[in-house]
């Protein structure tokens, strides 16, 4: 019914233009301030990072106009491969993670614990990561991989396995950045799945054990059927979020050794901020926003626009 | 559409109510500072911020100028003018790009610290970005003139961009090769052989090779964990090198940066030998850490290192020591020699490198004429001479050089000579491209990703897409 | 009996596998506790002998070599001052506009909605050196209020989405009664409505606050001066410098910017648990 409203609403908006500027004054108190944050601070950057990627801007920050040239630069930078191949590396295992090892974790704590508190307890322990800031977070792994024999896991491998200290960050770049990246994201894929899990009619998981299904089953047959639109979501969500944030790169590796951790965000960032190449670095943004807004669109067309905005109640 | 742009005016009109709603704090905060130095009816306080980067013991760099503000005080008050100059200071000495960048756009905003002490050969970069003062006026013909007359010309060259004058020199250093005696004499080496080194250096007898080849055999009998250590990041020191193997990176002819493939393999190529042939410096050296180097030097823990005069200063100012904590300068006279940076081979030149700093003005600043003349009393030998000693750099005049504090000081008159021996990157504003782009050639040889061969030719590939104006060479 | 062990032995395995794969996150919290009060550790975590000397910096200066760091106490209050104009400026913002979004029905509200979820997936730290032109455009740079300007804009759509659930969930006759009593729509959503959702207005706000809290590359490249730093930049500048010089005085440090977010965190945790997609950043 409110649909039917809402389609005729939009006929008549064609119609009859006053109309729709009353209906948007009237709104406008409530959407106004939103309305400009967004546009100040999305919608403008887009288009400046649009207008400087066509510009030589370098450390005169100046817009020399310089057509495609920085396109074109970027088409025969050598970097280019190997810093598409770590970006598709880095989203997919750290995906893995995030999705697989959230979902394990959720299965643990929000189905086998009966108990809630020890659920929570364990939940809680894994939220730590994700609340900690940046900062505090990668200086807690640049103690953990410390090269020297004081480092924690020099010290474990040392006492487990007789090794001699490793410099694990200057060896395993990727690792290291995809895993404490899949503990933080690890976290958010457990609180989903968990409140899924939990939302879960009880019904079916007392007839399945009337059944005599084991937990095996229960988790094939109950728990996953479930839990398909929220690992989806999740899937997509995750995948965005990841191509585009570097923060935590930056500070544990920095894209180093040797271009072995730079992932598409970052190596804009380094062109920008390190070389003073801000041009070429918008370019390289602008090619991040394209991708980006193609995976929403994806992700748009399926969820649906419906389901995603679970559409309120309107009366007017 | 009028209707659309009045409706956009109307959020954004109700949006800067809420903006200056919510920046009163700030305003009202300056406004305090403000009416609280100005209270004084005739006389006109002047903050001048001054910034400042280098190791933790080089934080003379702003503190000389918050001293020299009190005597420049004394000079406004006795020619009358009503001014008086009050400095903050602000030493940074972590991330040099960084410190670079944030002035960058703080300038952009109409702001940034009015006087900044910056690597001469960012000048180039400065100047052509319209960041900082041109100063030709002020030194030649003002009435500070008389405090920088006497500064080495050699320095005022490092301070050019387009035969114009951009800076003051700071200071000016070299870089030696510290060795540790006490490891040469647990491998047998006698107080007069220790001491005779340096001289052979010089002369061209002990060459880079004889170098390598003593840190092995200190490596192999025990005598040090590590043999040859050198900074873990992007820097001057292996700029260095390539001139020690005969390379230039400047036409000062053309203006053009140039790239000859020869001496930068050669360059690389020695890094590898070091790393993945002879072993002695470790492979993972370019992703080390500052603290974890000292460290391991000053402990004793390796016979080489590629240090700077300033270091020096900074072991007798920071703990880096885990027992000694910070190191009395007899200890070192005792443990540590220092020699310039040996000939490739028998008979060769070897060289250091300086990396004069300089002052230079924002040109932002609402008081260029304070802040030149600021600068200009502390460039007096008093000031020069006092951070000279303290951080272990080299003085900028011949005045200065004269000082019986700085005459006596046993290591800086030591290392006075290795100034003719000297060389100084190019000012050049893409020059920085360069050492970020063979840093990372210099790591993939070290780690044994690349052969030299490679290297040099990912470095080629690198250079022609990122440097505009470079010549290449084979 | 074989009933129970098959049921009990899965459920043994898996605390053990949970219990094995949270150890390293307790030890690497702990350690960071340990070593800040402690000059040396046993087994890498224990502390041996107590010490107060790493929190030094909370009654006096830190000092490495000859240069002087900033008190903690004003970057502390630049720190809350961030993180409570983020949290307040998002919280108002979000509950007016999903207000407007879930209730009222105006032109142009899908294409609103559309780019809202369009937006969140959108690279804002793509945009950094645009941002910087926009912010110095509006004279906001180098000032708290720029970031959290920026901050608030980033986190926004999120929020309101979130937030607009909560107005869905609303019934609709209560609203619907406070127009017959004579509310305008303003005091309808401000005296009826706000509080019936404090849930939802709980969530949106303790998210904004960690986010504010926590947020470094923002602050770390707009704001220059250094009475303008953060915990965050504070931190990073003192991790240059100190970290294999210092660390204890690092973990002390650390953990003083840590101790908000975790008090925070244990207070709401269960109404942060329940959120589903909400608001978080990945």
């Amino acid at each position: 019914m409110q649909e039917q409203g809402l389609v005729v609403d939009k006929k008549k908006a064609k119609k009859n233009i006053t109309e729709n500027y009353r209906s948007f004054l009237t709104a406008l108190p409530f959407i106004g301030p939103f309305l400009l944050l967004i546009i100040l601070f999305y919608f403008t950057p887009v288009i400046l990072t649009l207008i400087m990627s066509l510009t030589g801007m370098d450390f005169t920050l100046e817009w020399k106009f310089s057509g495609l040239e920085n396109y074109i630069k970027l088409f025969h930078d050598q970097n280019v491969e190997l810093v598409i191949i770590n970006t598709i590396k880095y989203v997919v295992f750290t995906l893995v993670i995030n999705v697989g090892f959230g979902f394990l974790l959720a299965i643990a704590t929000g189905y086998f614990i009966k108990d809630e508190n020890v659920g929570l307890l364990f939940q809680t322990i894994w939220m730590l990561p994700r609340m900690t800031p940046a900062v505090i977070y990668a200086l807690l792994w640049l103690w953990f991989l410390d090269p020297t024999e004081v480092g924690m896991l020099n010290i474990l491998s040392g006492k487990l396995f007789v090794l001699p200290p490793q410099n694990w960050i200057l060896n395993h770049p990727m690792g290291v950045v995809i895993i404490a990246n899949g503990m933080i994201g690890a976290s958010l894929g457990m609180v989903v799945f968990s409140a899924a899990i939990k939302s879960i009619p009880i019904d079916y998981f007392q007839a399945a054990s009337v059944d005599g299904a084991s937990d095996w089953d229960i988790i094939r047959h109950v728990i996953i059927p479930f839990l398909k639109w929220p690992i989806m979501f999740m899937t997509i969500w995750q995948t965005l979020s990841l191509i585009t944030s570097y923060e935590y790169i930056l500070l544990l590796t920095d894209g180093g050794p040797l271009n072995k951790s730079e992932v598409w965000s970052l190596f804009s960032y380094h062109k920008a901020f390190s070389n003073y190449e801000f041009g070429y670095g918008a370019a390289i943004s602008v090619v991040l926003v394209i991708i980006a807004i193609i995976i929403a669109l994806i992700m748009l067309k399926l969820f649906g626009y419906e389901a995603m905005m679970n559409r309120g109640k309107i009366k007017v | 559409m009028k209707k659309i742009i009045g409706i956009f005016l109307t959020v954004v009109l109700s949006m800067s109510l809420i903006l200056t709603g919510c920046g009163k704090v700030q305003e009202t905060k300056d406004a305090g500072q403000k009416s609280d130095s100005g209270k004084t009816t005739a006389i006109e306080n002047i903050v001048i911020e001054v910034e400042s980067y280098g190791s933790p013991a080089d934080s003379t760099r702003s503190t000389n100028l918050q001293e020299a503000a009190q005597e420049l005080n004394k000079i406004l008050e006795e020619k009358g003018d009503n001014r008086r100059v009050e400095v903050k200071t602000n030493h940074v000495s972590s991330g040099y790009d960084e410190y670079n960048r944030k002035f960058m756009l703080a300038h952009k905003s109409g702001g940034g610290a009015d006087i900044r002490a910056i690597s001469h050969s960012d000048i180039a970069m400065m100047a052509q970005g319209g960041y900082i003062l041109q100063l030709d006026d002020y030194v030649n013909n003002s009435e500070w003139s008389k405090y920088v007359q006497d500064i080495y010309p050699n320095l005022w060259d490092a301070s050019k961009w387009m035969a114009r004058i951009y800076g003051i020199p700071q200071d000016t250093e070299a870089r030696p090769l510290y060795f540790r005696k006490d490891i040469l004499k647990k491998l047998g080496w006698s107080d007069e052989q220790i001491s005779a080194l340096p001289e052979k250096i010089k002369n061209g007898e002990f060459t880079l090779e004889d170098m390598t080849r003593l840190a092995r055999e200190a490596v192999k009998k025990g005598a040090a964990k590590i043999g040859i250590y050198h900074r873990p990041n992007n820097g001057a020191d292996f700029i260095t090198l390539v001139y020690d193997f005969g390379g230039r990176l400047f036409d000062e002819n053309t203006g053009k940066l140039i790239f000859e493939r020869k001496p930068i393999k050669d360059t690389l190529n020695y890094f590898y030998q070091i790393a993945q042939v002879d072993k002695v410096i470790p492979s993972g050296m370019t992703s080390m850490e500052w603290r974890q180097i000292h460290k391991g030097w000053v402990e004793g823990e390796v016979l080489f290192w590629y240090g700077g005069t300033w270091h020096w200063g900074e072991y007798q100012k920071v703990e880096y020591h885990s027992k000694l904590g910070k190191l009395s300068e007899n200890y070192m006279f005792q443990n540590m020699g220092y020699a310039l940076v040996p000939a490739p081979s028998k008979g060769g030149k070897p060289v250091t490198l300086s990396q004069p700093y300089m002052y230079v003005i924002n040109r932002n600043t609402k008081y260029p004429d304070l802040a030149f003349a600021l600068i200009a009393v502390a460039s007096q030998p008093k000031y020069n001479v006092k951070h000279a000693v303290e951080s272990g750099h080299l003085v900028i005049s011949s005045a200065a050089a004269e000082d019986t504090a700085y005459k006596q000081n046993r290591f800086l008159h030591d290392v006075q000579y290795m100034l003719n021996y000297t060389t100084v990157q190019p000012n050049h504003p893409e020059f920085g491209k360069f050492t970020s782009a063979f840093f990372k050639a210099i790591q993939a040889v070290e780690m044994g990703e690349y052969d030299p061969e490679q290297a040099v030719n990912w470095l080629e590939e690198q250079l022609k897409n990122d440097v505009k104006d470079m010549v290449f060479v084979d | 009996m074989r009933q129970q062990i098959k049921v009990f032995l899965p459920r043994i395995f898996i605390y053990l596998l949970l219990i094995f794969v949270s150890l390293p996150i307790v030890i690497a919290y702990l350690w960071l506790f340990s070593s800040s009060i402690s000059r040396e550790l046993t087994f890498g975590v224990l502390p041996r002998s107590f010490t107060l000397d790493n929190w030094r910096f909370l009654w006096s200066e830190i000092k490495i070599g000859t240069k002087v760091f900033e008190n903690i106490w004003p970057v502390t209050f630049n720190s809350i001052l961030l993180a409570g104009s983020i949290t307040v400026a998002e919280v108002i913002i979000s509950l007016l506009a999903g207000f407007a979004l879930s209730r009222m029905n105006f032109f142009g509200k899908d294409y609103i909605m559309k780019t809202a979820i369009i937006l969140h997936a959108f690279p804002g730290v793509a945009l950094l050196i645009a941002l910087f032109y926009v912010l110095n455009f509006i004279g906001l740079l180098d000032k708290i209020i720029g970031v959290v300007m920026v901050k608030v804009a980033l986190e926004l759509p999120m929020a309101t989405w979130m937030i607009k659930g909560f107005f869905d969930e609303f019934p609709w006759d209560i609203e619907w009664a406070a127009y017959i009593d004579g509310c305008t729509r303003f005091q309808a959503w401000y005296r009826i409505i706000l509080p019936q959702i404090k849930p939802g207005i709980a969530a949106v706000a303790i998210f904004a606050f960690l986010a504010g809290w926590s947020e470094f590359i923002y602050s770390y490249t707009f704001l220059f001066s250094s009475e303008n730093y953060t915990l965050a930049v504070f931190l990073k500048n003192l991790i240059g410098d100190f970290r294999f010089l210092d660390y204890g005085l690092l973990a002390a440090t650390g953990l003083f910017y840590l101790i908000p977010v975790i008090v925070f965190f244990l207070i709401s945790q269960k109404s942060l648990m329940k959120m589903t997609f909400g608001g978080m950043k990945g």
